[in-house]
């Protein structure tokens, strides 16, 4: 799904950005809920939204916004039933979704985020912080969307488990062509995870471009006061103060190595 | 130095072996641990809720010879989700609580200038509403604050703002924290890191010395911050002699 904005006009300015289709897209910066009112189709949208080249508009809109799921940083308690498994059966009959081998979907979707489907008839209150933002994620796969907007989706998973997540969106991506969102404010995450990044500092898009790209626009990213990942900054002193002949890059290793060559 | 609390041998189903944890007066100390280690399941252990033949000493005194008013008003354990008000604002809920004059004025002082004094609980924030339940536990517990997975809700950036305060509150009433986490970014702050991998304690000391292991710690499922991780590969590759914190510094040796 693609979702592309043009001349959205909020507070006397006008927003226009593209989240790109079967990429990993990240968003950061600051008053988010702003632009994230936007793409969930929340806000007004006089033709100025288009999905997979589509306008929105009032007729297609909440058809439209079935496909779009958000993963909010924090659980929204609502009057669910207790275990799992009623949870689940309440937010599919919320979306009007029957599948013909319920327990086989219900327990597919907790396998997929590395959830033991025995945790079924588990109660809700019983699971650990990332046992529940891990179901928070299947909750949302099993509505099968063509959007997924994960708000920051790491800060109470460890190493591991978020390697593990950000595989099961990257599988999510290539095999199911669904598109990803991923909204931090932490730039080394978003620096390593994403594809295409926009940033929207004091209610307008400072910038959008390709993630690998736009972070080595150190010296525009700085006078914007935009927080860059740690590998870049070091790396941007390295050569700036000591000439240092060494490229931008992603992982430490690779850092290591043009230093080593280098120095 | 006085041990507030030590742990012995602590057992427990299948998360804990013989764990041995002391905390002395006026220490912060992090506890990490990847997701499910347990760390909440300590944090609840020493909050009573979890229940058991445990060897845990209070002030050199076994922890179950206090009354419940006693304990509490010792130890307080801060949880990132469950939040407890009776009253309409942060400002109420202090004035409700037995607090030491001087005490509750050096922490209103901070929640006025977090903002969130007089603003309606409800309306707190995840990050606001845990400001306000450390404010309230170091108000309440003359000995030991635990904070179980501080980072949850906060940024690195945040989590440093509240190790901080809590080094300020070591040192005015020698109060003592300890800190679970599934992040190691600011844990050279604390005074001591204690890492727990599937049951045990791999590693505690020093939180510079420890994060020097990164082959153990990235086995226990964490990272090692960036600027430790890199002095740390650089100086295995004989490229650097010392580990340096700051990226100035460790240019400067790197290409001088």
């Amino acid at each position: 799904m693609e979702l592309v904005v043009k001349e959205y006009k909020r507070k006397e300015k006008s927003l226009s950005f593209t989240i790109k289709e079967k990429e990993i897209n990240g968003l950061t910066g600051n008053h988010l809920e702003e632009i994230l009112k936007i793409i969930k189709l929340n806000g007004e949208h006089n033709n100025q939204i288009e999905i997979n080249h589509e306008k929105v508009n009032e007729k297609n809109r909440y058809e439209v916004k079935k496909k779009i799921i958000v993963i909010e940083e924090e659980w929204q308690e609502k009057s669910f039933g207790n275990t799992l498994e009623e949870i689940m059966i309440d937010q599919m009959k919320e979306y009007e979704i029957y599948p013909k081998n319920l327990e086989k979907k219900l327990k597919d979707s907790l396998k997929i985020v590395g959830l033991e489907p025995t945790l079924l008839t588990r109660e809700f209150a019983t699971l650990s912080q990332s046992e529940k933002k891990k179901f928070q994620i299947s909750l949302g796969l099993l509505l099968n969307p063509e959007m997924i907007i994960l708000i920051e989706p790491f800060k109470v998973l460890d190493q591991k488990n978020r390697k593990k997540l950000m595989m099961v969106m990257k599988k999510i991506k290539e095999n199911f062509q669904k598109t990803i969102v991923i909204v931090s404010n932490d730039p080394n995450i978003l620096y390593e995870e994403t594809d295409h990044l926009i940033i929207y500092k004091n209610d307008k898009i400072l910038v959008e471009g390709k993630t690998k790209e736009l972070y080595q626009r150190v010296e525009f990213l700085k006078r914007h006061k935009v927080e860059l990942p740690e590998i870049i900054e070091f790396i941007y002193y390295a050569r700036k103060n000591k000439n240092a002949k060494i490229d931008y890059c992603v992982d430490i290793r690779d850092l290591i190595k043009d230093i080593y060559k280098h120095v | 130095m006085e041990v507030v609390l030590n742990i012995n041998d602590l057992t427990y189903e299948n998360l804990f072996q013989n764990i041995n944890l002391n905390i002395e007066k006026g220490k912060i100390i992090s506890f990490a641990g990847c997701n499910n280690c347990g760390k909440t399941t300590l944090s609840r252990i020493l909050d009573r809720k979890i229940k058991g033949n445990f060897n845990i000493n209070l002030l050199g005194k076994d922890r179950d010879d206090y009354s419940l008013q006693e304990y509490d008003s010792l130890i307080q354990v801060v949880y990132p989700d469950q939040f407890n008000w009776i009253e309409e604002t942060p400002y109420e809920e202090f004035q409700m609580k037995k607090i030491d004059t001087e005490k509750k004025e050096f922490l209103l002082k901070k929640a006025k200038e977090l903002k969130i004094l007089d603003k309606e609980n409800q309306k707190l924030t995840r990050k606001e509403s845990l400001w306000q339940q450390i404010l309230l536990a170091i108000g309440k517990a003359k000995e030991l604050v635990v904070i179980d997975g501080m980072d949850c809700y906060l940024t690195p950036k945040e989590t440093e703002e509240v190790y901080y305060f809590l080094r300020e509150c070591t040192k005015k009433w020698k109060q003592s924290f300890l800190i679970t986490t599934t992040s190691l970014e600011n844990t050279l702050l604390a005074d001591e890191l204690y890492i727990l991998k599937e049951g045990e304690i791999i590693l505690k000391g020093d939180p510079l010395t420890i994060l020097q292991k990164d082959n153990l710690i990235n086995k226990a499922g964490l990272k090692v911050p960036f600027m430790i991780d890199l002095s740390v590969k650089l100086r295995d590759y004989d490229l650097l002699k010392e580990i340096s914190l700051e990226k100035e510094t460790l240019i400067d040796n790197l290409w001088n």
